[in-house]
């Protein structure tokens, strides 16, 4: 019986024995989750939350870091039978088949306040066993292999969650239990199949001279803090506060100097959960704490039972509701926030329902891996003394401080490529059994370059662990853990990083006295990728501390936003004129891909929110901008400027309401005229409903970028001119790490079609794309500059070309989201403004005239862009001289810049802009809020061409630009942007060492 | 190994209930793992295990052994309710229905060769022949001395009167003997459940239970008691003290708790039940499954402040008090008596007599109550009889100590004797061992106020001399410290 039929079963069954009632509806703390059954024979672990109780000899690895959530592992249960009668059949019969097998993998964990049954290995045969209330009593059901049956035994105390305390106080003793309460007082072991009085265990049950009681107002736990097979008896109430550790001896609970951090109370006053958790954070088998609440939250580690929690991992007042790790408990009530232990991050509770309940998770992995350099800063040895061999090169790199320097690097080119070197001779004080740490300096780059199998890391000669190029923050880890490697990057650039590896290695691996031979291997070819040594000898002394640098780490990784989006169709249902090619001349002729208007709203703690569009159409005309901007100030109250709109670019879109017409050579037949105003009008209340939704949408959420590359794009002016690869990546992930909003932009014309069916083009397949890896997210697409990039067209089955290009943008967006996200942090703010744009010298009258003879080999467009051009000029109308271009930017402080360009712009902007900007900060979008024509840059508008001045009577304007169009719209960015993005080191660490 | 260890345990488990002695830890438990490890003979095992087993039943140190037993004393429907004056004697107050089940609950304390019993029973008082009459049956199952069983009646209003209460509770004797019997059986109940046990002693305060109904303002509370404390001021006494035993054998624990305040909150209803002492009871039971036994203090000049706040505070208190209590090592379990005279004021008494005499003769207009009172007690008393004969007893565990005596004793004195006493923690209970009303301070004699001047006459005695206070304080004192050098 798999999971889901696991699941069906009980609900069944709890629909015949309980009528109506669901098996898991009957409180919101019941829980129904199936898990993998446990390895036997492993330590007794414990956990004891708030209101659950997780108990067993059997799980694999350490409990204490489990967490009683909606995914958290655990074999003992807490079962709440007491009100629901003939559950108990259920939970029997469960255990049955679990014990015997038949329940494949399965096994409930269903927890209630009240529980009144439970589900533990009494006996550490890895079998579960079951304590289960009778009305006079309770009893112990214990499973045997041998017969497969229980047996029944009686069990001393009534069962009570919060009375009987759980644990073991000898390393492999028997499972013990300890009640003292008002009303009874007592202490069992199971030994020999029945529970045997242990009343001595009771002795010395007091604190600071008040009697320690295990019911539920006091906060009392057994737990094994340092993980050394015995629980010490630990009370965090309102009142009393300290360790006990159990002293076999005497026989007697003593107190251990062990303290409390002041905020760490497992109940209130009221007997309400106060928002402690023992979880081992940092993986080093003790008990760590988190504390958290509606007003502050804290973490604590755990180092001995003579110091206690005297590490402070983290602390802070909550500032903001959403701020911060989510608490685990809100005016005594329990949150159901969650440790996920893989991640290293707090959960919130999914269904949490306040606004402070709901923040987003907090990751705790920045704040231990300050705490890790910091450590290895202090202990770390040199790492470098003499170089063995290099298969790579040597010449000259940039350093951690981005200086260059001698460096000895090895490419992935070639499989089993080596560099290898020698540390200094180990000495005695090492080796005495903690492990060996070592710093050395390097560097690891190119990460555009493809990926391979990354390099090996070899310890005297054996393989223990397989890395690769980062430019974050990294630790990996052999799986018999004998060794591990930090990279503690401390330069990058837009490929390269450099900065400080921490090698640490068990004692076993080396000899006293002995150099330990690094060896760096080489694990693929056909890749430029290289990892570089720094031959330096005195690192110890120039490591620079790992606070400031990762604070900021720190705080980006839990900054949480708000964060909407939403989708609308927006595909015609009726044949309409399409944009993008002049020589259509009649109405589309079916559908191939579904068209769609994508809405993202933003909003940072302290901003207003702030609302994208990306809309699959060749072009966004400022009118409807304006249009949108107007009712949605109305309708949500949305800033204007804080709005952006941004057009695919597909030029199998529909053609827009009062955009020029001089694209197709003659005036559009009055019925294409009306369907193009009825689609407009149709579109524009999409928009509207799709912004607003979005808006409606808000919820907590961690915004992360990423910068990859796809390279489909290809200057079409010129072969090998210049593109722009860069593929940005904007995700936000929700308040339990899932993606549900992925934004890209690639600078690349929309062209892969051109037949007279609606399509989204490459744009459109890559929301598909990226939404197929990303179930129930909503995918945006803009278009960068790319007004002279042209993807690779796709002949006869062009559809499939398209679906290709926007396969590679969501497999590369896919790669980033799963490996190479940054967080951001940042307050976002918009700056909008229009620049205008002077046009070269207007035809004259007679000019005009002259041009209308024309019969051009483009189907007569000069010709009929002259004769539109006088009859305006015959009913008064002036002939626009300027240009309106809007530029918008969004930052996210000095994290991250996204510009918006009206227009369809050349990629000289963009490269222009990221020589002058940070490169990793910005991002450029193009076909943005308007897009009146191409907008060259001076090196095209010298060139002339196209996107240089033909295309301006496209799009009906009299002359092409003059020149200064160029500095006129970077200045704008700049001056929007600040000086806070200008490029530091600039053109340092492109690609190659 | 794994066998001797298993072997160490279950002989940890028989010595320890047999003798109250741990194996493990000590001396013998290094010898025994040597034997039994070197040679691993089972002749050896059973040598070592029976020698231990001598010598430590030889030197075995006695432990507490206490347990409890509790029955049901509902009255009948019918039966004659005291505490509140009828208006119309022949129409006595009856029970129609109970509002929480009235107890008997005895316990009984062993320690080596000492056995004590204390009953505490939900009753307006008892008599002292009902007294005598148990006291000797439980003696006699008991095979121990009848002054070493004290029965405590809670003076519950809501219950009918065992001892003489003219007008105020007509005596009902076939329940009196029910409730005879059910103090035996509870107390033989409470021998078989005895078990070993660790006594935890300790106070708190139930500030806002209890006020002094002898005056509107001006009373002080007992943490004001000081060394020169007297009758000057009239008091109250807030403090709830607890006895907590922690038992073994997964047998429940038990409470008891002393506090003083009248149980008079269901007025003149005809619901019987103990009063809030029994709202204290259902509080405790529902959140922590223990069900109190209660220990009545000195309440003279006391009433409760109303029956849910003054349980609520009190059931607060004592959970306070159990959670602060400290573990009290009973090595001395000791039953301390002592028969005292409480004076009585016959120049008092025959000036009244006198007056009720010439108002009977001058046919000036009488009560049925003063009527009465004159017919049946006063015109026939014998004036030789000057004072009353009292036991006050004294219950020494370890460094605590229960007085018990049979009055209505006002709040000053109680504070007194706990003041003066030379235990550690002194729990002062009325109503014990037999009943004789009120014992006011001397300004209450002076001011002919109600305790001093009309209870006597409803009790059928003359009314005590304004110093019987001191007399009773410093007779309880004087056999506490007896006690205590014992």
């Amino acid at each position: 019986m798999g999971k889901n039929q696991f699941v069906c079963l009980v609900a069944a069954m709890s629909l015949l024995c309980c009528g109506t009632v669901g098996f898991g509806a009957t409180d919101q703390d019941d829980k129904v989750t199936s898990v993998e059954r446990p390895a036997s024979g492993n330590p007794f672990g414990y956990l004891h939350a708030f209101d659950q109780t997780l108990i067993s000899r059997s799980l694999p690895g350490q409990i204490g870091t489990r967490w009683l959530a909606e995914h958290q592992l655990g074999d003992v249960l807490l079962v709440d039978l007491s009100r629901i009668g003939r559950r108990d059949e259920i939970v029997e019969r469960i255990l049955r088949e679990y014990n015997e097998g038949t329940g494949a993998d399965t096994v409930i964990q269903f927890v209630a306040r009240d529980a009144s049954n439970v589900i533990v290995d009494v006996n550490g045969d890895g079998a579960l066993d079951l304590i289960r209330s009778r009305g006079d009593g309770a009893e112990t059901l214990v499973w045997s292999d041998v017969d497969k049956d229980w047996t029944i035994v009686p069990f001393p105390v009534q069962v009570d969650t919060h009375s009987v305390l759980w644990g073991m106080t000898e390393r492999g003793g028997p499972t013990t239990i300890i009640v003292r309460s008002v009303g009874m007082s007592g202490a069992w072991e199971f030994v020999d199949g029945r529970w045997r009085d242990a009343h001595h265990l009771t002795r010395g049950l007091t604190l600071d001279g008040q009697r320690l009681f295990t019911d539920s107002k006091h906060g009392v736990r057994l737990l094994d803090l340092d993980n050394d097979g015995c629980c010490e008896l630990v009370a965090a109430g309102p009142t009393l506060r300290g360790v006990l550790r159990w002293n076999g001896e005497k026989k007697h609970w003593v107190k251990s100097r062990c303290k409390l951090p002041d905020a760490a109370a497992m109940i209130d006053r009221d007997g309400n959960d106060g928002g402690l958790r023992f979880v081992d954070v940092d993986e080093d088998g003790d008990q760590d704490l988190i504390i958290s609440d509606r007003d502050s939250y804290s973490v604590h580690l755990f180092d001995s039972l003579q110091t206690g929690w005297s590490s402070r991992l983290l602390s802070a007042k909550r500032s903001l509701d959403t701020d911060g790790i989510p608490p685990i408990s809100l005016n005594g009530q329990t949150t159901g926030a969650w440790y996920d232990p893989a991640t290293r991050t707090i959960h919130p509770a999914r269904n949490a329902k306040s606004k402070v309940a709901s923040a987003v998770g907090y990751s705790l992995r920045a704040s231990l891996l300050k705490r890790k350099i910091r450590h290895l800063e202090q202990v770390a040895g040199e790492g470098f003394a003499s170089l063995v061999s290099n298969d790579g090169d040597s010449d000259e790199w940039y350093n951690y401080q981005g200086q260059r320097v001698p460096n000895h690097h090895l490419r992935q080119n070639k499989v089993g490529a080596e560099l290898i070197w020698l540390t200094p001779p180990t000495n005695k004080v090492q080796t005495a059994g903690e492990p060996l740490h070592f710093v050395f300096l390097g560097a690891i780059g190119f990460r555009s370059q493809p990926t391979t199998e990354g390099y090996a890391l070899d310890i005297n000669g054996r393989e223990k662990l397989r890395f690769d190029v980062t430019a974050e923050y990294t630790r990996w880890q052999s799986d018999d853990s004998d060794a591990s490697l930090v990279f503690y990057p401390t330069w990058t650039s837009s490929e390269d990083a450099a900065g400080f590896f921490y090698l640490t290695v068990s004692p076993k691996l080396v000899s006293e006295g002995e150099p330990v031979r690094v060896g760096v291997r080489s694990l693929g070819s056909g890749s430029q990728r290289w990892f570089a040594l720094h031959p330096v000898k005195d690192v110890v002394g120039r490591q620079v501390g790992s606070q400031d640098k990762l604070a900021g780490v720190e705080a980006k990784e839990n900054t949480t936003y708000q964060v909407g989006v939403a989708a609308v169709d927006v595909t015609p249902e009726y044949p309409i004129r399409l944009r993008g090619y002049s020589g259509r001349s009649t109405e589309s002729e079916g559908i191939v891909q579904r068209l769609w208007a994508k809405a993202l709203v933003i909003q940072s703690p302290q901003r207003a929110p702030a609302l994208l569009i990306t809309l699959d159409n060749c072009l966004v005309p400022a009118y409807l901008r304006n249009e949108l901007a107007s009712r949605l100030q109305q309708r949500i109250g949305l800033e204007p400027d804080r709005f952006a709109i941004t057009a695919t670019h597909t030029h199998s879109g529909p053609m827009l309401a009062r955009m020029s017409e001089t694209l197709y050579c003659h005036p559009l037949p009055e019925s294409h005229r009306t369907r193009i105003e009825r689609y407009t009008e149709e579109l524009t209340g999409k928009l509207e409903k799709v912004a607003i939704e979005a808006w409606n949408d808000l919820q907590p959420a961690r915004l992360f970028r990423a910068q990859g590359n796809v390279t489909f794009a290809q200057n079409r002016r010129t072969k090998g001119g210049p593109v722009d690869h860069d593929l940005p990546v904007l995700v936000a992930k929700d308040r339990a790490g899932k993606v549900f909003a992925v934004y890209v932009s690639y600078a690349c014309h929309c062209t892969t079609l051109s037949h007279n069916k609606v399509s989204g083009d490459w744009a459109g397949y890559a929301q598909e794309q990226i939404q197929r890896a990303f179930p129930g997210a909503v995918a945006l697409v803009s278009v960068g500059c790319g007004a002279d990039a042209n993807p690779t067209r796709g002949g006869e089955d062009s559809d499939k070309t398209a679906a290709t290009h926007g396969q590679e943008i969501g497999r590369e967006a896919t790669r980033l989201i799963q490996y190479g996200l940054s967080p951001i942090s940042g307050e976002l703010d918009t700056r909008f403004s229009t620049v205008e744009l002077q046009l070269a010298a207007i035809p004259s009258r007679a000019e005009w005239e002259q041009r209308a003879k024309q019969n051009s080999e483009r189907g007569g467009t000069v010709g009929y862009h002259a004769r539109v051009h006088l009859q305006r000029l015959d009913q008064g109308e002036p002939i626009r001289s300027r240009v309106p271009l809007p530029v918008q930017t969004w930052t996210f402080a000095d994290e991250l810049a996204i510009v918006f360009l009206g227009g369809e712009v050349v990629v000289d902007y963009a490269l222009r802009l990221k020589r002058g900007i940070d490169s990793k900060r910005v991002w450029i979008n193009s076909y943005a809020n308007d897009v009146p024509c191409y907008i060259p840059s001076e090196r095209v508008l010298r060139e002339g061409g196209y996107e240089g001045g033909g295309a301006m009577i496209f799009h009906d304007w009299a002359a092409p630009f003059l020149p200064g169009v160029e500095d006129k719209i970077v200045d704008e960015v700049h001056y929007q942007l600040g000086p806070r993005y200008r490029r530091q080191h600039a053109a340092k660490g492109v690609g190659k060492p | 190994m794994k066998k001797i260890d298993t072997s160490c345990r279950r002989l940890d488990a028989v010595l320890d209930r047999i003798v109250g002695w741990s194996f493990e830890g000590s001396d013998f438990h290094a010898v025994f793992r040597l034997f039994a490890g070197q040679r691993g003979q089972p002749i050896t095992i059973s040598l070592v295990l029976m020698a231990l087993l001598a010598g430590n039943l030889y030197a075995a140190k006695p432990r507490l052994l206490v347990g409890e037993g509790v029955v049901d004393i509902s009255p009948p429907h019918g039966t004659a309710l005291g505490g509140f004056h009828y208006s119309d004697p022949t129409r006595p107050r009856v029970t129609t229905s109970i509002h929480y089940p009235p107890e008997v609950r005895s316990i009984v304390i062993s320690y080596g060769q000492v056995t004590a019993v204390i009953i505490s029973f939900d009753m307006l008082n008892v008599s002292f022949e009902m007294v005598r009459d148990v006291q000797n049956r439980i003696g006699n199952a008991f095979k121990i001395s009848p002054q070493n069983i004290r029965i405590c009646a809670t003076h519950a209003h809501s219950m009918p009167s065992i001892a003489f209460n003219r007008h105020w509770g007509d005596n009902n004797p076939e329940y009196e003997a029910a409730v005879a019997n059910a103090m035996v059986k509870a107390s033989k109940l409470a021998r078989a459940d005895q078990t070993p046990t660790r006594l935890f002693v300790g106070k708190a305060r139930a500030a806002g239970a209890n006020v002094n109904r002898t005056v509107r303002e001006g009373a002080r509370a007992d943490i004001e008691f000081t060394e020169k404390s007297n009758e000057q001021d009239r008091w109250f006494d807030q403090t709830v003290h607890v006895l907590h035993f922690e038992r073994a054998e997964a047998k429940p624990n038990l409470l008891w708790y002393n506090f003083s305040a009248h149980p008079v909150t269901y007025g003149a209803s005809s619901a019987a039940g103990p009063g809030w002492p029994g709202l204290v009871q259902r509080l405790l039971r529902g959140q922590f499954d223990v069900s109190p036994s209660y220990l009545q203090g000195h309440i003279g000049d006391i009433n409760p402040v109303g029956r849910e706040q003054t349980a609520t505070m009190v059931a607060g208190a004592i959970v306070e008090a159990v959670e602060s209590a400290v573990e009290e090592p009973v090595e001395q379990l000791a039953v301390e008596t002592q028969l005292v005279e409480l004076p009585f004021d016959m120049d008092l008494f025959q000036k009244n007599r006198e007056i009720h005499q010439g108002k009977l003769a001058a046919n000036t207009g009488i009560s049925l109550f003063d009527q009465d009172w004159y017919d049946t007690f006063a015109s026939q008393y014998n004036l030789g009889k000057s004072s009353l004969p009292i036991t006050l007893a004294a219950i020494r565990l370890g460094d605590v100590a229960l007085l018990f005596h049979p009055a209505e004793l006002y709040t000053v004195y109680g504070l007194e004797i706990q003041r003066d006493s030379p235990f550690r923690q002194t729990l002062v209970v009325g109503y014990a061992d037999g009943y004789v009303g009120y014992v006011p301070d001397a300004k209450a004699y002076d001011r002919s106020e109600y305790a001093a001047a009309k209870v006597p006459r409803i009790l059928n005695y003359p009314p005590f001399q304004p110093a019987v206070g001191r007399v009773m304080t410093s007779s309880a004192v004087e056999l506490l410290k007896r006690v205590h050098r014992r």
